[in-house]
């Protein structure tokens, strides 16, 4: 083969992908707006007052806390606070080395409390069972040191109720969630798992842990992380409910049947994206057991989170959830084209290897090899300028399509410059933000793949947003 | 390519996707600041709407008989049919009339009837049909029966409010076997409202159902009848759990239980083989048992399941006779370790404020 066949084969392969990449996501984004379309159509009587009906599901709401003595007694106050006929809340200690510990038994009048503890899925230590003596329905779990994933499955372990909902401690919930999030699985029998939809609080006003105003924030890479959490949850997450294909629910918040979790052995605790894997396991062993099942998403802005506003720490971020997604993925390979693998395993699953674990690396490539062809006068200046075209154009159209989206459903951001700003950024990211995150996830994948020492970036919180009253 | 210019076959299609791809998000930009521009001035609209009505609302409420603005469109009318719903949802008593009159001098009804007739976006319907219960109930009732078959759970479930607000004994006949059938109308819904009719009718009509009910029914109408007060259904419990039936069923009726002359029967199913069947027995036996029922609860915190363990101690410590002493004393003499974590849980529990 010549030099200029492989140039051109190589031009012709970058930009398959990036057409392929670009239509996919376009398709997925119709999908997601015939879906929110129902959904909104479905929710019409959300005026109407609601009634506590006594058959709601009750929930144990799992708290997960790990050297949280600034922010822990307020996350759980919220949390008291939410609208809900029936919920508990079990707080894991997990080895807190600061006085996380001493801050959750002072604020809450909590006392040692003789707990029949039930080990159903294997995980540290328990070393005491509280329970405040303030609010009947809040336990504390204090155990020993084991991650995310062991301090949930000791929450599972703990939790007295069918359903429970894995919450960070530092999610801003609104008054209503559990009630958004509750109700598909009073409608669908089958329901086993539901996630919401996550916001970003930075901007944002919150007063005693609950959001009181909605603003955007300052910093042009918060603002970028809201077009792109826009187009991740209202594209990603909702284009692939209907064919109950969701790879996803965020660790942010989510709702699981505990039974079903239980039979799949609980959260991995070898895995950075525990939350990720235990969806697609949940997925992969329902489907090949052959079981009727759904896992839902609720497009309803249910959870408010802060992201990142420096690049060393969303660096740290998006590399540990490619890592997470890589895990996920090579952990659960036999749902990929698995002959009851359905929607999950001969759609969602090739598209995440294709479009999400692997586009870093072709991203990132592309732009290299484009630009070094350009350079050494390989390639022409039309064929050069069109791939940029394509590229931007499509990402462009991506984000744009992800603010009608939130246009036609929850337009949250109601301030007279906020729309313009947010058309701006989402016009914007295309030129450099996203981009460097390819970079960000392509150092994700070099550490999965080469092995390197799993380690728990530090989340730098500024709670800036937050009023005290 | 490399030598490419736009007179490639594949460069030009790229160039005309790009251009295509460019030309649509130009055109969804514009989509977006339109939507925002119509969503700013319906917010305005409502604003005027809601600083207009809702005074008007809360005096008619309040007694005051008041003069009805003319109502300049069509549109204001739908406007004022959320609000006016809102306010007549949250009301009882004379009130009642007194908005329901108002809602007729502003035609009103008459809007609710048109939005009735029409098949228009799913919000209008639901709103046409809630505002029909109220003001259009006999002219109406065969349209909102027909409504109640809607296949969308919502508008089925819309109609069935409307109708069971209006008159549940005319309407529960027709509705119970739909309410059997329909898997999507959740128990959660359909329970509250079986409580507004009548417990007579009610059980009357389920009694009736019952009687010809097996399987899937059976289990159903006994959750249905969890909207009576007790009295009314133990007997039914009692019957079934005489004559034994396949365990859903069991559960179902055990979930009844609150008759003290029951407890024999309770006790037959705290044996059963199937531990759901066994919790709820235990869990009846919360409302019925005696002095001589504390021992086959210690036996029960013995059981291979940790829920039946768990049921046993609760009932356990909710029974009225058993104080603190002889609880104690109890747990000391549990001879399993899981029983007696269980008792001392339970324990724990009750203690806590």
């Amino acid at each position: 083969m010549t030099l200029a066949g492989v140039i051109y084969g190589t031009q012709v392969f970058y930009l398959s992908y990036f057409i392929a990449i670009n239509c996919s996501y376009t398709l997925l984004g119709i999908v997601a707006l015939l879906t929110l379309n129902r959904y909104l159509d479905r929710h019409a009587m959300d005026w109407q007052p609601r009634l506590h009906t006594g058959a709601e599901p009750p929930i144990s709401i799992l708290v997960p806390a790990c050297d949280e003595e600034a922010t822990i007694g307020g996350s759980i106050r919220s949390i008291l606070q939410l609208e809900y006929s029936e919920y508990e809340v079990v707080i894991i200690n997990d080895g807190s080395k600061d006085r996380t510990l001493e801050v959750l038994l002072r604020e809450f009048r909590m006392l040692p409390f003789s707990e029949a503890y039930r080990r159903q899925i294997p995980c540290r230590e328990v070393r005491g069972v509280y329970r405040s003596t303030v609010f009947s329905n809040l336990r504390l779990i204090d155990k020993e040191n084991g991650g995310k994933a062991d301090a949930l499955n000791s929450g599972i372990n703990a939790a007295r109720y069918p359903l429970f909902c894995a919450v960070d401690a530092d999610s801003i919930l609104q008054r209503d969630s559990l009630w958004r999030i509750a109700e598909p699985f009073m409608e669908e029998p089958a329901m086993i798992a539901c996630g919401g939809t996550v916001r970003i609080a930075n901007g944002c006003r919150v007063e005693d842990g609950f959001l009181t105003g909605i603003d955007l924030p300052r910093k042009p890479l918060a603002l970028f992380q809201i077009v792109e959490y826009l187009r991740a949850f209202l594209f990603g997450r909702l284009g692939w409910e209907p064919l109950n294909a969701l790879l996803l629910i965020s660790g942010a918040f989510g709702v699981f049947r505990r039974d079903r979790v239980i039979e799949v052995g609980g959260y991995r605790g070898d895995c950075m994206g525990e939350d990720m894997e235990l969806v697609v396991r949940l997925h992969r062993l329902q489907r090949a057991a052959g079981r009727r099942y759904r896992i839902s998403f609720v497009p309803d802005p249910i959870c408010w989170t802060e992201v990142p506003e420096s690049l060393s720490v969303l660096k740290d971020q998006r590399a540990r959830w490619q890592r997470g997604l890589s895990e996920s993925i090579v952990y659960n390979r036999g749902l990929l084209f698995h002959r009851r693998g359905g929607a999950p395993g001969w759609l969602a699953m090739p598209f995440a290897i294709l479009f999400e674990w692997l586009s870093p690396l072709a991203e990132v490539s592309g732009y290299v090899l484009m630009t070094l062809g350009f350079v050494f006068g390989l390639i022409s200046v039309e064929a050069f300028a069109l791939f940029f075209l394509v590229a931007l154009g499509f990402g462009v159209l991506l984000s744009v399509t992800a603010m009608l989206l939130e246009e036609l459903s929850f337009h949250l951001y109601t301030r007279p410059r906020n729309l313009p700003t947010l058309l701006f950024y989402a016009v914007l990211e295309n030129f450099g933000y996203r981009q460097l995150v390819a970079v960000y996830r392509l150092i994700g994948l070099w550490r999965w793949a080469t092995k390197r020492k799993a380690i728990w970036g530090r989340m730098i919180r500024n709670a800036s947003w937050h009023v005290r009253p | 390519m490399a030598s490419g210019t736009l007179s490639d076959p594949l460069l030009f299609a790229v160039f005309v996707i790009a251009l295509g791809v460019i030309a649509l998000s130009l055109v969804l930009l514009a989509v977006v600041a339109a939507l925002r521009l119509q969503l700013l001035a319906r917010e305005r609209r409502l604003r005027r709407v809601i600083a207009r009505w809702q005074p008007l609302l809360a005096r008619t409420v309040a007694g005051e008989r008041i003069a009805v603005p003319r109502l300049l469109s069509a549109t204001e009318r739908e406007l004022v049919l959320p609000l006016w719903n809102e306010v007549r949802e949250s009301i009882r008593g004379e009130a009642e009339a007194r908005l329901d009159a108002l809602a007729r001098r502003a035609k009103l009804d008459r809007t609710a009837r048109a939005m009735l007739a029409l098949r228009g976006p799913r919000k209008k319907r639901i709103l046409a049909i809630n505002t029909a219960g109220y003001l259009l109930a006999a002219e109406c009732w065969d349209r909102l029966l027909a409504l109640c078959r809607d296949p969308n759970p919502t508008i089925s479930l819309t109609a069935v409010r409307a109708v069971m607000r209006v008159d549940p004994a005319r309407a529960l006949p027709e509705l119970l076997p739909l309410m059997l059938a329909r898997e999507n109308w959740s128990l959660a819904h359909l329970v509250p409202l079986l409580r507004a009719a009548d417990a007579g009718v009610l059980a009357e009509t389920l009694e009736r159902a019952m009687s010809r009910a097996a399987g899937g029914d059976l289990v159903r109408l006994l959750r249905l009848a969890e909207a009576l007060p007790p009295d009314r259904t133990s007997t039914w419990a009692g019957r079934i759990l005489e004559a034994g039936a396949p365990e859903p069923v069991i559960e179902a009726a055990l979930r009844l239980v609150r008759d003290p002359r029951d407890a024999p029967l309770v006790r037959r199913y705290l044996e059963h083989p199937g531990w759901q069947v066994r919790v709820r027995a235990i869990g009846a036996l919360e409302h019925v048992a005696g002095a001589d029922d504390v021992a086959r609860l210690v036996a029960a915190l013995g059981d291979r399941e940790w829920w039946v363990r768990m049921r046993a101690a609760r009932t356990l410590v909710r029974l009225p006779f058993l104080g603190e002493e002889e609880l104690s004393r109890l747990r000391e003499a549990v001879p399993d370790r899981f029983g007696r974590d269980a008792l001392a849980h339970a324990e724990a529990e009750e203690r806590a404020p």
